[in-house]
This record gives C-alpha cells, structure tokens and sequence, in this order.
C-alpha cells in the first residue's frame, strides 16, 4: 500500500495527456491526493503513483503545480514574500481563474481554494449586481420582479456614502 | 473559446466565495447576482460569517439627509441611508436594539420592531390607547401613564418611555418585549416609582408591571435564564433584581450600592447599565459609566464621559466585585462591550479583521436620553475605552464627533 508519507513522487495527468512529476511531500497538500494514495493498494513499491485528474487540462495543473511547489517549499514560503508570491500568482484572467478554482475544489487543496475565492470576493467589493454579472458573464435568471423585491427588501445595501458626504 | 460559465460554480465553491467578502453590503449583493449565487447564501442568513456581525450603527433623522434614518457600518466607514416607514410621516423615536432590530415609538405613540437590514417590521400594540383603558390606574404611582389624556403624544413619548428589550427574535410570537417607563419630570418626589410594560407581539394592549423601584436605569433579557433584569434605584441605592413579568415575584440580587460607591469618586455623576457575559447570575455584569459634569464657555452644562467600571457577583454570589478584565470565553481579553440605548451586547475582538477593533475594551454610544436642545449643537459622545489602560478612542475614526439623535449599535441580522 502506498502511503503519502512513503511515496516518493507522484505523477499527474491531465486530461489532455500532459504529465507532471511531484515530489510525494507536494503531493500532500492536494488532500484528494492523499486519499487515493492512501487508499489506493495496487500501485507498485517502488514509490510512485499516478493519478489521472479527468476535467483539468495541462494549462491549469500547471498553474496548480507552480502553487503547490511554492506552498510545500518551507524555506521560501514563509510570511510577506509568500503573500507577495501568492499576489502575482493569482494575477490572471478570469477563465483561467475559474478553471484554478474547479481544480482547487476537484483536488481539494485548501491553500488555493482560500487564494481564489478571496480573488473572486476582492473582484465584486463595491459592484452592484448586474456590474457582477457583466464581468462575470452571468445571465440575469430573476424576473424583474423578483430582483425588484430582492432589492426593496435589503435596499440600504445598494446605496452607500462616506459619512462626511452624508451629513 | 466558451466563456466560463459563473453561475454554474458548484454550491460549495459558491459559499467559500460568499464567506471571503468584507462587508455586509457586498454579501448581500453576492445573494442578488442570481439564483445559484443566491442559494449559496440564502441557507446562511443566519449564520452570517462572523467577520460580518460587527455591529453596525443605526442613524435617526440626520437633518439633511435625504431618507429619515441610515446604517453606519463602522468597518466599512460607509453610510446606508433607509426609509423606515415609506408610507408613514410620523416622527419616529428608536428606544431600543437588540439582535438586529430596533425599537420605534411615533408621536402617537405607536410601537414597533423594525429590521433595519431586511426592513421587516413587527408591530406591537399602541401605548396610548391600552393604557387610558386601563381599568385600574395607580394613583399613587407617578410613573404610570394616568396623565395620558390631554399630553401630546410625542412630549409623552420622550417623558415615560425610556428602553425596551425583548426576549426572542420579535418574530418568535413567544417573544415578550418589556418596555422600561419613566418619567422625567417626576423623578425628584419620592413617592414615584418606575413601572415596566411588556407584551407579545399580536397582543392588543401592554400589561403594567409595578416595580420596586424608584428609578429604572437598564434591563437586559438574560437569555440563560429566561428572565428580564433591571438595575435602578431604590429609596436605598442602587439594587439589581429579576423582575417577573408573568406574575412570579421581583427576585432581589445581592446589593450593589456598596461596590459602586468603593469604585466612585463621589464628584462624578455616573449611569448604570447591565451586561451578560455567562450563566447563573453570575454572569451578570453591572457596568458604571463615568460621567463628569462640565459647562461649556456659554455656560451650557454638558457630560463627558470618563471611564467605565464592570462588577461581577464573586464565587458565593453574594457580593459584587469590581473586574478588568472582558472576556467572552476563552480567557484572552477578547471580550467587546457594545453599550448604549441598545440591549447590551458581547463581542469577541477575534472574530474580526487584526487591528480594526480592541478586546477588553467598551464600544460606547451616547445614552443620555433626556432631550435637551442644547444637544443637538453639542452631540453627544462615543467612543472605544480600553479597559487595560483607561484609554479612549474614537468609532468615527476622523469622520466625525457627534451625531444627534444619538446613534444606536445594531446587530447585522439581514
């Protein structure tokens, strides 16, 4: 049986076929990973597992493994340079956002899932919903009515002012 | 390429998302983008994020502005104005908060509950009008309503009702809301006492309750045991005491006058008000606020407020000790006291971003309800006192010193 402790790399493979080589201490930070290897009992004993992830393509698990190589990395990632690091990394188009975070759910990796979901919430601060929709390419599915209730009944969140204006 | 399709994200990713906003507002503005977006927060209203409860400051009446009242929310440095009643003109006076609702009395004296964050409203039945038929007025009793007739209703309004608090979300039709009645002009004959009213909402009058005290000063719900307290005056000082508003008797706690006059320099004025932080009478917390007297260069008296003090009840539970520490479990200092008109509310410092708020520290607003003109240019006063080392700080940040009528902390319960 291979355990995560025990394996020594871990190959991934995307579903357009590209491979990538994990030292088996990143692996762990993927807890689907985890799982499977601890579960898993046919793989050899020479220390290595594979694991085919079905829905990501090899654009995105390569971003997925940058991230986990610079987070598993104790000696570089270590407070203010790896919020930095964090920053850059997480700096890119909204498709490829999206994709980043369906990979951080499918292979449960808590780091990246926290980095992309605060990314989405930094996106919409201050947006009204149909900006939210228009940059996130979200078709309207209320009824104008609805939306006109949703907004009556919490209309003070739709409005804002500093204080000073307000007086 | 297809582009992505935001709405389809599955449900779960949807609630990391939704828990990782700053504000309130864009929480509620996530839950109105689209039906999955909404789901992913309906379920939660609840159970809002924690970094989201911080209590936000509910407005009355801002002279220029464009609706009557507003929402402060402290962390967001932002205002939200609101319009309480669209369809009503009445002059609306709030004598009460607590998890997220506030208390209304109009000129007419009627009373309701009002969500200010979900604009739900509550109605309870109109003071006046129960208590002319009331069959039995006390005459002996000054503080009762029997000068009703012939008053207007907004003098009436800001003389006798002084606070309510209520026991359950007013929606709870179990809900018991306890009004705390006063009266200013009368305070000085020593024969008055001050009596409570409470009913539940969908009764059609309030139920007048004599107390044995002189002077009312705060009530709590105690939630732990399903009791209201009041701290007050009596003939003999300052007393805490369950008061039992269906038939059982007022339950005395031990005498506190003792302890606040060991605490008090006896040149100050000062204001009481109650607190809970646990279970058992002991968790109950008498809370002094310091107040000096001062006149301005015109000779216009004012208040200031200069320290707070906190007795809790020792082990035996026979003797109120003076305590400086806040702590809302865990032992930290983490605890954050929000004191004012509203029902008095605990808060853990570490539920919150590092650096916006302080443990062991007093989030106050003015409480000083007598409505003298000489306010409204002079504000009232709020601020943070931290308990460690007597310091003061400010809510507003710059923004602004004083706001009239006094602003009223109020729990997000959108």
């Amino acid at each position: 049986m291979a355990s995560p402790s025990h394996t020594r790399t871990v190959t991934l493979k995307s579903c357009d076929d590209v491979e990538f080589v994990l030292d088996g201490s990143v692996a762990t930070l993927s807890q689907t990973l985890v799982s499977a290897m601890a579960e898993d009992s046919s793989s050899s004993d020479d220390g290595t597992f594979t694991w085919c992830v079905s829905n990501i393509t090899g654009e995105v698990l390569a971003k997925v493994v940058e991230f986990c190589n610079k987070h598993a990395d104790i000696s570089s990632s270590r407070g203010e340079d790896l919020k930095e690091w964090d920053k850059a990394f997480i700096s890119v188009e909204l498709d490829l956002l999206y994709d980043l975070i369906l990979a951080a759910d499918n292979l449960n990796i808590e780091s990246l899932l926290d980095l992309t979901a605060q990314r989405v919430a930094d996106e919409i601060k201050g947006k009204m919903p149909h900006e939210i929709r228009m940059l996130f390419n979200i078709e309207k599915d209320f009824t104008d009515e609805e939306e006109r209730e949703i907004r009556r009944e919490h209309a003070w969140a739709y409005g804002g002012e500093s204080l000073k204006s307000f007086l | 390429m297809e582009a992505m399709d935001w709405s389809d994200l599955p449900n779960d990713i949807l609630y990391t998302i939704s828990m990782r906003v700053d504000h309130l507002s864009d929480y509620i503005r996530f839950g109105a983008v689209c039906r999955s977006w909404r789901s992913a927060i309906s379920d939660n209203h609840r159970h809002l994020p924690h970094h989201l409860r911080f209590p936000f400051l509910f407005l009355s009446s801002v002279p220029t502005s464009r609706d009557d009242h507003a929402l402060y929310s402290p962390f967001e440095r932002k205002v939200h104005p609101i319009r309480l009643f669209p369809d009503r003109v009445r002059k609306e006076r709030c004598i009460g908060s607590d998890g997220g609702w506030v208390c209304m009395v109009d000129d007419n004296l009627g009373i309701s509950l009002f969500n200010p964050f979900s604009s739900a409203v509550v109605l309870l039945p109109p003071l006046r009008t129960d208590v002319i038929q009331d069959p039995k007025p006390h005459p002996k009793h000054h503080g009762s309503l029997e000068f009703l007739p012939g008053m207007s209703g907004e003098y009436l309004r800001n003389e006798y009702t002084y606070k309510a608090v209520w026991s359950a979300e007013p929606t709870d039709p179990n809900c018991i809301v306890a009004l705390l009645l006063r009266d200013g002009a009368l305070l000085l004959q020593k024969e008055c006492t001050s009596n409570m009213a409470y009913c539940r909402p969908g009764d059609t009058r309030w139920t007048v309750i004599e107390t044995s005290f002189h002077l009312l000063l705060d009530a709590i719900f105690y939630k732990e045991d399903h009791r209201f307290y009041v701290v007050g005056c009596g003939y003999m000082g300052a007393r805490v005491a369950a008061i039992g508003v269906l038939g059982e008797q007022e339950m005395e706690l031990p005498r506190v006058d003792e302890a606040l006059q060991m605490a008090t320099d006896l040149n100050l004025g000062s204001e009481l008000h109650l607190a809970a932080t646990g279970g058992g009478p002991s968790g109950l917390v008498v809370v002094l606020r310091l107040l000096k007297n001062l006149n301005t260069d015109q000779n216009i008296p004012y208040r200031l407020t200069v320290g707070f003090k906190l007795f809790k009840l020792d082990e035996t539970e026979t003797k109120w000790v003076e305590t400086t520490s806040l702590d809302n479990n865990g032992g930290d200092g983490n605890g954050m006291l929000f004191l004012g008109l509203n029902n008095s509310m605990w808060l853990s410092s570490r539920d919150f971003i590092k650096g916006f708020c302080q443990g062991n520290s007093v989030y106050f607003t003015d409480d000083d309800r007598f409505n003298s003109t000489y306010y409204v240019d002079l504000g009232g006063e709020s601020g943070v006192f931290h308990l460690e080392d007597g310091s003061f700080g400010s809510i507003y940040g710059n923004d602004l010193k004083y706001l009239y009528p006094h602003p009223i902390w109020v729990l997000p319960n959108p």
